[in-house]
């Protein structure tokens, strides 16, 4: 009797469970989250294994153009020897994307050949990918669990990618831990190619920056491969504020205006 | 020595039970017993330099690394590159791999197709599907110079795979393990790759024990049905042969359980000691058993047999033993770990073989030992080998000074070659050509890059000194010297990496490889690397940068001359606020070379030393001290020539061999001046003393020393070429020593004259001999010794000592008994005087040629001293000081005697 109770009680929660799908789930992130434009000036924090400590900072300018394609400049503004030292990224459908990197110091902009997006981001350890929007029909999103974490009930959906997709990427699957109040990603386990952890992001103290956009202040990415740790701590964050189209080229690069903070 | 044979053949039983009992316990350890494949033996204990290349390790990465040779001229084709892909994949996915290394999955950095890429060569997982895909491959990998003939060969038909695998020191068999599981997953390239093997660290180190083991199986076995055989021969007693392999087998027992309890482990060297022990701890056991078949003959039974082998078994079995635990106890001295627990462990098995020979000998006789004597036959030969003992000794004796003119002369041809000894701690080198382990590290060398490699850290001593252009030109000054040495194969630094990125991001422009001078554009070019792309070549803070060197060096010499060369070259060239230090396995193996050297001297100077001490005051005199060390360091310095003629290396294995070989070797030394000694008592004569001791110890010095000669031959199927060299060198001082025993020693013993201190002890003399007028001034001991250097004469009652008229020019003194001098004239004799132990007697006839004016009797058993200018002569060489005492004594009993009998004379005139 008593194991028929729980069996029914499983049922019931599987029901729940599927009321909404992981994919829906995701859906409802992407709308809620996006945003037209979207300026951030953080404060990163390279952690080596042994405890020594590098600090740099950038400035992010993200425009969603058009064709629903982000365009994205991350300028390095300090320390000094960095400073202006840039990296233009044009979204592209279809292929890849399209990639410039501006040194200072050579005062001339470098086409990135092959962006590979299984790169680690100026030895963060964010790969390109963890950084660029995710585009849902790449993945399989499924609820697996429900769990709280930094305070937050979370749906925990196991992402994995497409058959087709799997090429493109360098995890096997991510598990995302999704806050049910602010449809924010708290967590993200990341699993490697042979289903090792190899990786987990974790965030804290979301604001509310406008509407239903929240964004963590403090963002840790404990790469256990590695035994490096990234830690992201966000100065400002504007969104949909104006940023021109000319950000997003050369002649504004190499006019040096890019190392402006807002 | 006697009674305690003598205890132990009573007590038979209880003897049986301890000695059963304490290998119980011992054998009990023996399953804790660990074999050591690492090379932290070879280095120097307690070195800080160790220390320092284990922070080096922790700051660059471990360097356990298994390294996967792959050869195959169609390498690069669509099927093989996508079976290496997933190879990779394989050993990635293995649950000890730290990570991968191989061509596949290094950053490709490289300006094409208008832009730059910063990305694995090829993904693992998706690998290349065409033709042109691969071809692409190729040829980036080809133009990568960070890649050449490191990871790839210039044509890419060779490529080696490197896996750096986990520590894990605690687990047992892991090396094993790892090599067995990395073999299993190479099964994927069976018929496909045409070549491939594996090898680095734990392949190694597996082998090593491998190794071990089989030295273990070949070597025992051989040195026991060799020791048997041997024994069957020269003791025809199926019994008394096994003795020798019961009382050898227990102390490798109790050696195992002693290694366990103490965590000494098994290794390359302590490998030999089991069929060491074997060989000469069979020795006293051989001469025990002799001796006791030698009581069966004479006593018939058992009992009295084993009491005649204590009887005999006596100074020379000590001493022999002391010796040779003192050889191996000087090895002990030695710092490198390996040679220190060498010292250690053969001291502990021969202290106990003695122990267990002195108590189980007996005792097992009592049991076991043949009643039957040896067959009469052998009286037959003795007679035949006394003959030619003769005529060999008439031919030395005549032939003396050419004959140590000779020797003198090759000695020292020999002794120059050893400023041609080259030192060698190199752990290749340890394995034979032909062993597999040193074919295959030939095959990388000669393909790819050198299998050894060493660092060289730099330290700026300030952080993020590399990040600016005058470290790093510094470093890569460094490095195209490093590069310049055509024995380095490849030098990898943070500065390739940055040189590298340089050149691309200026479009591939070759002029670019270099490090630029722009502090600012370093740090932006070092933003397109993750710490752990460089983490092998810089610290975290940039503080510290290091550079890996693989070369294909397998001899420290030449490896410590260069970098010696090149340290001197940077003291000069480089910044000198950089601090630039050699470290690596290698490195500090390599280092402890030196340590070898001066190990071996030292252990060396120890034995000869304590040889020198110990029989110097055992037989009361220096000069016998010296007369056992020059028969036997002959050899040595013949084996330092062929060492040094012969180019045979000074490693851990030869460099044990001068204080092993001398310690051993000066053993049959100690058999023929103690048997000279025993013989000169009963002789008196020393050319008859030399005679019956060579024609007595002919046969056992000549027995053990080709038993030692086999014992030692026997290492040279060992699987270590230090174990070779060392058993062939000390197979080659057995045998020289015996010649020189049989050359040398009599030619010096023919001029000495020897007294043990037991002699000295047990002398019992009379009183008034002490008070002796010729004697005054003398210590006792001196007396003593005088005594015993002179000749002894026994003269029975009523026998005349000095015939009146009679021309002899020697003198009396008499030590115990009486006589009477009595002159003789008109047929009357008229007894004139009576002598009493402590008197003289005609001395006057040692000063004159002239007639004995009385006769001197006996008038009971008497001992006497004879003197003659020429014992005399002899005397005073040997104890210059005590003879010059006597002679003046001499002088004033002579000039008394001459008073009195000017006195008489003129009375009589009166």
């Amino acid at each position: 009797m008593q194991k028929l109770f729980i069996a029914m009680l499983f049922l019931v929660s599987a029901i729940h469970l599927s009321a909404k799908t992981g994919l829906e789930i995701m859906q409802m992130q992407d709308e809620r989250q996006s945003t037209q434009t979207e300026y951030i000036h953080e404060q990163m924090l390279l952690i080596s294994g042994n405890g020594d400590k590098e600090a740099r900072q950038v400035i992010k300018n993200i425009k969603q153009m058009q064709e629903g394609q982000n365009r994205a400049l991350v300028t390095f503004i300090e320390p000094a020897s960095i400073k202006g030292t840039a990296l233009l990224t044009w979204e592209q459908v279809e292929r890849d994307d399209d990639q410039w990197l501006y040194m200072t110091a050579l005062g001339k902009m470098q086409r990135i050949a092959k962006g590979s997006k299984k790169n680690y981001f100026m030895g963060t350890d964010f790969t390109y990918e963890d950084m660029s929007s995710e585009n849902l029909d790449n993945f399989d999103y499924t609820i697996i669990d429900e769990e709280q974490v930094e305070g937050h009930d979370c749906w925990v959906i196991e992402a994995k990618p497409i058959e087709s997709y799997k090429k493109d990427t360098s995890y096997s699957k991510r598990v995302l831990w999704v806050a049910k109040d602010i449809y924010s990603t708290v967590k993200i386990d990341f699993y490697g190619r042979n289903g090792d952890l190899i990786k987990t992001q974790q965030s804290k103290e979301f604001e509310n920056i406008e509407g239903t956009v929240y964004r963590a202040k403090m963002t840790l990415m404990n790469n256990f491969k590695e035994d490096h740790k990234t830690l992201i701590k966000t100065v400002k964050t504007q969104i949909n504020k104006p940023i021109k189209d000319e950000v997003f080229t050369e002649r504004y690069i190499l006019n040096g205006l890019h190392t402006q903070v807002r | 020595m006697q009674k305690l044979i003598s205890f132990f053949n009573q007590k038979a039983l209880y003897v049986f039970i301890f000695v059963l009992l304490t290998t119980v316990f011992f054998a009990k350890y023996i399953p804790q017993l660990i074999i050591d494949p690492s090379s932290d033996g070879l280095m120097i204990k307690d070195d800080p330099q160790k220390e320092f290349y284990e922070q080096t390790l922790e700051k660059f990465g471990s360097d356990n690394v298994v390294v996967i040779y792959l050869k195959d001229k169609e390498m690069f084709s669509v099927e093989k590159v996508q079976l290496l892909a997933k190879l990779i994949n394989r050993l990635e996915d293995y649950k000890y791999t730290q990570s991968v290394h191989a061509v596949f999955n290094q950053k490709n950095i490289i300006w094409r197709d208008g832009g730059l890429i910063t990305e694995p060569f090829i993904d693992t997982y998706y690998p290349p599907q065409t033709e042109d895909e691969v071809i692409q491959f190729k040829n980036d990998a080809l133009y990568n110079p960070i890649l050449q003939n490191n990871l790839l060969n210039d044509d890419a038909t060779v490529m080696s795979i490197n896996v750096n695998i986990e520590p894990n020191e605690g687990m047992e068999g892991y090396d094993s393990i790892i090599k067995d599981d990395i073999n299993q997953i190479l099964t994927m390239l069976d018929g496909e790759i045409k070549e491939y093997f594996q090898i680095g660290s734990p392949y190694f180190k597996s082998q090593l024990i491998d190794y071990i083991i089989s030295d273990q199986l070949t070597l025992i076995p051989i040195s026991v049905a060799l020791l048997f055989i041997v024994l069957l021969i020269s003791l025809r007693s199926f019994a008394n042969a096994l003795l020798p392999l019961v009382t050898s087998s227990i102390s490798v027992i109790w050696t195992f359980g002693f290694m366990a309890i103490f965590d000494i482990p098994i290794n390359l060297i302590t490998v030999i000691i089991p069929s060491l022990l074997i060989v000469i701890g069979a020795t006293e056991d051989t001469h025990m058993a002799s001796e006791y078949m030698e009581g069966i003959r004479k006593k018939k039974i058992r009992k009295l047999a084993i009491e005649y082998m204590g009887s005999k078994i006596g100074l020379a079995i000590l001493l022999t033993a002391a010796t040779t635990v003192a050889g191996f106890a000087s090895i002990i001295a030695n710092d490198i770990v390996i040679l220190r627990q060498f010292g250690i462990v053969t001291v502990f098995a021969l202290v106990s073989n003695f122990l267990i020979t002195m108590s189980f000998v007996p005792a097992y006789l009592h049991f076991f030992g043949t009643k039957h004597p040896p067959k009469e036959q052998d009286h037959a030969r003795f007679a035949h080998v006394s003959n030619i003992i003769d005529k060999y000794f008439a031919y030395i004796s005549a032939k003396k000074v050419p004959i140590i003119a000779v020797v003198s002369a090759v000695t020292l041809l020999m002794a120059a070659g050893i400023f041609q000894i080259k030192i060698n701690n190199d752990t290749i080198s340890y394995f034979k050509e032909s062993s597999d382990i040193r074919q295959k590290s030939d095959i990388v060398d000669r393909e790819l890059s050198g299998v050894q490699s060493f660092y060289l850290t730099v330290d700026a001593n300030e952080k993020n000194a590399f990040k600016k252009p005058h470290f790093l030109q510094e470093l890569e000054r460094i490095s195209n010297k490093l590069k310049s040495v055509e024995k380095f194969d490849k030098v990898i630094g943070v500065n390739d990496h940055i040189s590298l990125m340089n050149r691309e991001m200026h479009e591939g422009d070759k002029s670019f490889y270099k490090i630029p001078d722009n502090e600012f554009l370093i740090q932006q070019y070092l933003l397109m690397f993750h710490e752990n792309d460089l983490s092998s070549y810089v610290t975290s803070d940039y503080s510290e940068a290091n550079i890996v060197v693989k070369h294909n060096i397998t001899s420290s010499y030449e490896l410590n001359a260069l970098t010696d060369e090149l340290q001197t070259y940077f003291k000069k060239h480089i910044d000198p606020s950089l601090e630039l230090t050699f470290t690596g396995e290698k490195i500090l193996v390599n280092q402890a070379a030196d340590t070898i050297a001066k190990g071996q001297a030292f252990s060396l100077i120890i034995i000869l030393v304590i040889i020198f001490i110990l029989m110097s005051a055992l037989f009361v005199n220096i000069k016998a001290g010296l007369l056992s060390i020059v028969p036997n360091l002959i050899p040595i310095f013949f084996v330092f020539g062929v060492m040094g003629y012969f180019g045979i290396d000074l490693n851990i294995g030869t460099a044990m061999v001068a204080a092993i070989a001398i310690g051993i070797a000066v053993d049959d030394t100690i058999h023929l001046m103690v048997r000279y000694n025993k013989e000169m008592k009963l002789l008196n004569d020393q050319d008859l003393a030399i005679k019956e001791t060579l024609k007595h110890e002919f046969r056992p010095v000549f027995s053990t020393s080709i038993a030692l000669f086999l014992g030692f031959s026997v290492l040279v199927v060992s699987n270590f070429i230090p174990v070779i060299y060392f058993g062939m060198l000390s197979a080659l001082v057995m045998l020289l020593a015996l010649i020189c025993d049989f050359l040398i020693t009599p030619i010096l013993l023919s001029s000495t004259r020897l007294i043990t201190l037991w002699d000295m002890i047990a002398f019992d003399l009379k009183e008034n001999v002490f008070k002796s007028k010729i004697f005054k001034g003398m210590k006792r001991w001196h007396i003593k010794k005088l005594i015993l250097s002179s000749n002894i004469k026994t003269v029975k009652a009523h026998e005349h000592i000095i015939k009146q008229g009679q021309r002899q020019r020697s003198f009396f003194l008499i030590l115990d008994g009486q006589a009477y001098a009595s002159i003789n004239y008109d047929d009357q004799s008229k007894k004139l005087k009576t002598f009493y132990p402590g008197d003289i007697f005609g001395e006057i006839a040692l000063s004159a040629d002239i007639e004995r004016t009385a006769d001197v009797i006996a008038q009971n058993d008497c001992t006497l001293l004879e003197f003659d200018w020429q014992s005399l002569e002899k005397i005073g060489k040997i104890m210059p000081n005590i003879t010059s005492r006597f002679f003046l004594n001499l002088s004033g009993i002579m000039g008394v005697r001459l008073a009195e009998t000017t006195d008489s004379l003129i009375h009589k005139d009166s």
